[in-house]
């Protein structure tokens, strides 16, 4: 009845062959290639758009926002004040944790990370994908923002730069599946890897049967990965924890500080990135 | 050409909000809808299979290259979604709402659960069927609710903008 006409064939045909040869492409991406030139393009084109239009949209959708927390108030009041109870308790212990901190510090000559160059910058949108989880900065290279930094926030780990255009940058969360971290529980001192799991709580993987993990207890970065992240930025704290099924590792599962749905300032740390002699 | 440029500035206008609005703030359960997607597939309804499979390549790529995923695969995945559904509207005889509707519905399915396999093919990381289905239904129905604002505005914009047979190039 509603017989195809070749130019619709045709036209179909072109898309699909375009659409293979940029998967292609990017498959076999080197830096610099074409794939990655038109990514560069469109955060360059889309980014200063995606300013403008958020400018306006901003206030209208954190009221959106608001209205579905109302039924999660009362819960979050008394959420709030189970925190508050043990945020007295521990600061009890604060001053006697920062003098050992500076004790250690200097023992091991390592550098705070808060000490170093920071750059900051507004969140002004965030990946379109359900699958990936990835934020647009209005800072780029033109302000010495470089790949691989990582990116903080008041609250502790964002992400780091996957891609710096000239004047807009884009960061890969925490919660990204693609975002792994060395990362430490500030208890026991174990080490592991933290890895996204998109909205529901981090993984935290490798950590030794025997060690004791208590629900509640912060992570921080551990600084191995190849000096990505410099060591003791907050990420989280462990809501459970369980035997993975060979029994030789324990696995925790870590909410991370960082209300990635509020996200809007943050500061790249210019002084983090892979070492440059390990890149190369 | 006004036809091409048009249609594009309306898929960059989705793109924009779908960064800037939808994906930043209006999420349920961690999940936010497919503006680019619903565009998408209320243009192949209205337009047919090659302008279908146009903007859906043209959309999807755009996407693609806002992600931090393999590029092309959006578009590949749009693209088969905009020229099966311009294929199969001829075959409902009906002009009620329900065909834009379960148009959108069927072809957010579709769309998504194509990008999560092609993702795969590609060595992905793979999220847990449970999560997948999670995802590919929530963003079906998501998409589902915003057909009364988005649909309206689309056949607006091509019915302003129709192509003219007169003109033919």
């Amino acid at each position: 009845m509603y017989r195809r006409s070749t130019k619709q064939r045709l036209a179909l045909a072109a898309l699909i062959a375009a659409s293979a040869t940029v998967i292609t492409l990017d498959f076999r991406q080197n830096p610099g290639g074409p794939v990655r030139r038109a990514q560069d393009w469109a955060v360059s084109v889309v980014a200063p758009l995606q300013d403008g239009v958020g400018r306006v949209l901003g206030p209208v959708g954190s009221f959106l926002g608001s209205l579905t927390e109302i039924g999660g108030l009362r819960e979050e009041n008394a959420e709030l004040r189970r925190q508050n109870e043990d945020l007295q308790s521990q600061l009890r212990r604060y001053p006697e944790t920062v003098r050992e901190n500076e004790r250690l510090l200097a023992l091991l000559e390592e550098k705070d990370w808060s000490q170093g160059a920071k750059r900051g910058a507004r969140v002004i949108g965030v990946g379109p994908s359900n699958y990936e989880w990835t934020a647009f900065i209005d800072r780029g290279k033109a302000q010495g923002i470089g790949e691989g930094m990582a990116v903080v926030s008041a609250e502790g780990l964002v992400g780091r730069v996957v891609l710096a255009a000239e004047s807009y940058s884009q960061v890969l969360l925490v919660m990204d599946p693609e975002h792994a971290v060395g990362s430490r529980l500030s208890g026991s001192g174990q080490t592991g890897v933290l890895e996204g799991r998109g909205e529901e709580d981090l993984r935290f993987d490798f950590i030794d049967p025997e060690v004791g993990i208590e629900v509640g207890e912060t992570v921080v970065t551990s600084g191995y990965d190849k000096g990505i992240y410099p060591p003791g930025i907050p990420i989280g704290r462990v809501t459970s924890s369980r035997r993975a099924a060979s029994g030789l590792q324990q696995i925790a599962f870590v909410r991370p500080f960082v209300d990635f749905g509020k996200l809007d300032h943050v500061l790249v740390l210019l002084e983090s990135g892979p070492i440059p002699d390990q890149a190369g | 050409m006004r036809r091409f440029a048009v249609f594009s500035l309306v898929l960059l206008t989705a793109v924009l909000l779908q960064t800037t609005f939808f994906a930043r703030y209006v999420t349920l359960f961690g999940i936010t809808p497919d503006l680019i997607l619903v565009v998408v597939i209320a243009f192949s309804i209205l337009e047919g299979p090659t302008v279908g499979a146009t903007t859906g390549f043209g959309g999807g790529l755009l996407r693609d290259l806002l992600v931090a995923a393999p590029k092309g695969l959006t578009g590949l995945a749009y693209l088969i979604v905009g020229y099966a559904i311009g294929i199969g509207r001829p075959y409902v005889q009906s002009t009620s709402v329900l065909v834009p509707v379960i148009g959108v519905f069927v072809g957010s399915l579709a769309g998504s659960a194509l990008y999560v396999i092609l993702t795969a093919l590609l060595g992905e990381p793979v999220f847990s069927l449970a999560r997948i289905a999670r995802v590919v239904l929530l963003t079906a129905i998501y998409n589902t609710l915003l057909v009364p604002f988005v649909y309206p505005v689309v056949r607006k914009i091509a019915s302003v903008y129709k192509a003219e047979k007169v003109y033919k190039w």
